[in-house]
């Protein structure tokens, strides 16, 4: 029997709400099947009933129930990219100049969940060109959910998960295959740590200098996130950083954070942080960092060529990165030229009326200044 | 641009990419698309299949990396090529992206998102 | 030794072309049942490089019409024998290509060939088989190899 129309938007509503998952038209079955089971489980007959009942009687459990039912399996890879893309072109940058006395920074992934989140940070910071090898960056992995954290802890993903989110240029530098999986390559797993942690309880960490707590709070009621708060800036650093997920913020809940816009992101610093020490535009190797020059290896040739773009290479702008060994090198492949700061890079864009394309470095005029919201797309290259 | 010599793979994407606000124009292979863009399509973005007749994915990527005139092409495979090393030669040869077969509508949103293709 | 893909690795792949395609969900297709009767459809890819041999997909009619439909998201009794043939000749295709990957390479994949029947590829013999079920229909996917290759 398939869901009504209403019913299936109210269970959409509500895991866009609380979750900040878009479920699309034509997923009607995908709710039957996923909450079939929860109506039986309470003694209902069909979803319409058990919608009917939470509508009636408004219940935090069920509520929660219904919405980890949806949005199992829809993790990925830099979830909603734009806190990667922050990570990536400011919170490490600044970290680097403000840690450079110890060369160390503790990251914390507060709900790992099935893995993806953790490693996503780690493969941003192995490939951030400013991260060299006499820094030690150290990634805490946590969740409540000891099967979760063992399945991430293998650090094992299924094709349809690599699928999602993931650059491929990253999955195949990262990863290899293990069968019909892909697993974390030793270099990857060796940044990560993994820890069974409650959220709900004390708990005893070392100082972090970036904290990672998405799409969990949303589980709990006002009271709690307000005291999990607390107690996660008392494991901060007084100069760091936390990442919310897309639809939560600490307003109204912990006055002791201060709300920071970096680039398409929100972040949350303990109040009094100061100022982030963002990058100079014109810094080409850190400009291109994140997601949109993740997938090339770090930075030594490309601090040196100073420019990006596909010009940089010297064999010019037409033509083709070449062959494989060039790619395993490092070297970007030929491809549209990106924007500097911040991200997105926008779709390539058509060549300039002077010169080959590329040849520029990434935009600096053009782009707004950091923390005005709003980033550059599509503009021209010139 | 769906190139792919299945015609149920064609009409798969077809369908993905016009629910996601496209516009869809379809090569069975890769002669027929360059045909296609010689003949003045300009797509933003092609998705295309590695194993066809005539000219497969790879030597589609290569011919349309060696031109100035198609550069703002995004290039994106969709294949069941999905050894490690089959997908570092697309990427060198100048795809852009790589969706292993099977894949979900959203695996090809993500991917059309990190290249900035679909406004997220 | 080098590495062939087991029954379960078999299963797996199909349980990833199956969810993305035709169920959503991982949880349309079971392991069990009692295979196909003499009443089939069967797609095959034939491998041959490193590897020689092909991957066949066999299942019920009935199944055949529910995967074409589901594929091309039409009511199971608009589908003709041409959406059957596409149907199942692109899911061979990508069972096949994904079994390919995990096969000593390199080896070119053919395109996929369908049949209402059995198969019989001269020269080869079953080398792993998983029996499942979807839709309470039964689906066998098998790798076959050439026996000249496997001494």
């Amino acid at each position: 029997m398939t869901i009504s129309s209403t019913v299936f938007a109210f269970v959409s509503d509500l895991v866009k709400q609380q979750a900040a998952i878009v479920i699309g038209p034509g997923k009607e079955y995908l709710v039957e099947s996923r909450l079939m089971p929860l109506a039986r489980e309470a003694g209902l007959d069909d979803v319409a009933s058990l919608v009917a009942r939470l509508q009636a009687h408004p219940d935090e459990q069920l509520r929660r129930k219904i919405v980890e039912a949806m949005t199992t399996n829809e993790t990925s890879f830099f979830r909603d990219r734009d806190p990667f893309n922050a990570l990536a072109q400011a919170v490490l940058p600044d970290l680097c100049r403000k840690r450079s006395s110890t060369h160390r920074i503790n990251i914390w992934s507060a709900a790992c969940s099935s893995g993806q989140e953790p490693y996503s940070i780690a493969m941003s910071v192995l490939d951030h060109p400013l991260i060299t090898s006499d820094w030690q960056v150290q990634v805490l992995a946590t969740d409540i959910n000891e099967e979760m954290l063992a399945r991430a802890e293998r650090g094992r993903f299924s094709q349809l998960e690599v699928n999602r989110g993931l650059p491929a240029s990253m999955l195949v530098r990262h990863f290899e295959r293990a069968e019909t999986d892909w697993r974390a390559v030793p270099a990857l797993r060796a940044m990560l740590r993994f820890k069974s942690l409650n959220l709900n309880e004390p708990f005893d960490l070392q100082y972090m200098d970036v904290v990672f707590l998405r799409n969990v709070l949303i589980y709990f009621d006002a009271a709690t996130k307000a005291d999990v708060l607390q107690r996660v800036r008392r494991v901060m650093r007084p100069d760091g950083f936390l990442f919310l997920g897309g639809s939560e913020t600490t307003l109204g809940l912990d006055d002791g954070f201060e709300r920071v816009p970096v680039g398409s992101a929100t972040v949350y610093r303990p109040r009094g942080a100061g100022p982030v020490d963002l990058p100079s535009l014109a810094s080409p190797a850190v400009a291109g960092a994140g997601l949109a020059m993740g997938a090339l290896a770090a930075g030594a040739h490309v601090a040196a060529s100073g420019a990006m773009g596909p010009g940089a290479m010297g064999s010019g702008a037409m033509g083709h990165a070449g062959s494989p060994a060039a790619f395993a090198a490092g070297r970007p492949p030929a491809g549209p030229a990106t924007n500097g700061w911040p991200w997105p890079p926008g779709p390539p864009r058509p060549p300039g009326p002077a010169g080959p394309p590329g040849s520029a470095s990434p935009s600096t005029g053009s782009a707004s200044p950091p923390g005005t919201g709003k980033p550059p797309t599509r503009q021209p290259l010139n | 641009m769906v190139i792919d010599d299945s015609s149920a793979m064609r009409l798969i994407l077809g369908r993905i990419m016009r629910g996601l606000g496209f516009d869809v124009v379809e090569a069975p292979n890769g002669a027929e698309a360059i045909a296609r863009l010689e003949s003045g399509s300009m797509p933003e973005i092609a998705l295309v299949d590695w194993n066809m007749p005539v000219m497969d994915g790879l030597a589609f990527v290569n011919a349309v990396r060696k031109e100035e005139k198609w550069r703002q092409i995004t290039l994106m495979m969709v294949t069941t090529e999905s050894e490690q090393s089959q997908i570092v030669r697309a990427l060198a040869a100048g795809a852009h992206e790589y969706v292993i077969k099977p894949f979900t509508p959203d695996a090809i949103a993500d991917k059309l998102a990190l290249l900035g293709v679909l406004a997220y | 030794m080098t590495y062939i893909p087991s029954a379960d690795d078999l299963e797996v792949i199909t349980r990833e072309v199956w969810t993305s395609f035709l169920d959503g969900d991982p949880g349309g297709l079971l392991p069990g049942g009692d295979g196909v009767g003499a009443e089939r459809v069967t797609g095959c890819v034939h491998l041959s490089g490193a590897y020689t041999g092909s991957i066949v997909l066999q299942c019920s009619a009935p199944a055949a019409r529910d995967a074409a439909a589901a594929l091309f998201s039409m009511q199971p009794g608009d589908v003709t024998s041409t959406e059957i043939i596409d149907a199942i000749g692109e899911l061979a295709n990508m069972v096949g290509g994904n079994v390919k990957s995990m096969l000593p390479g390199p080896s070119t994949l053919s395109l996929p060939a369908v049949v209402h029947g059995q198969l019989a590829v001269p020269g080869a013999q079953v080398v792993r088989e998983v029996t499942l079920v979807w839709r309470n229909e039964p689906l066998v996917v098998s790798l076959w190899q050439q026996a000249a290759q496997a001494a």
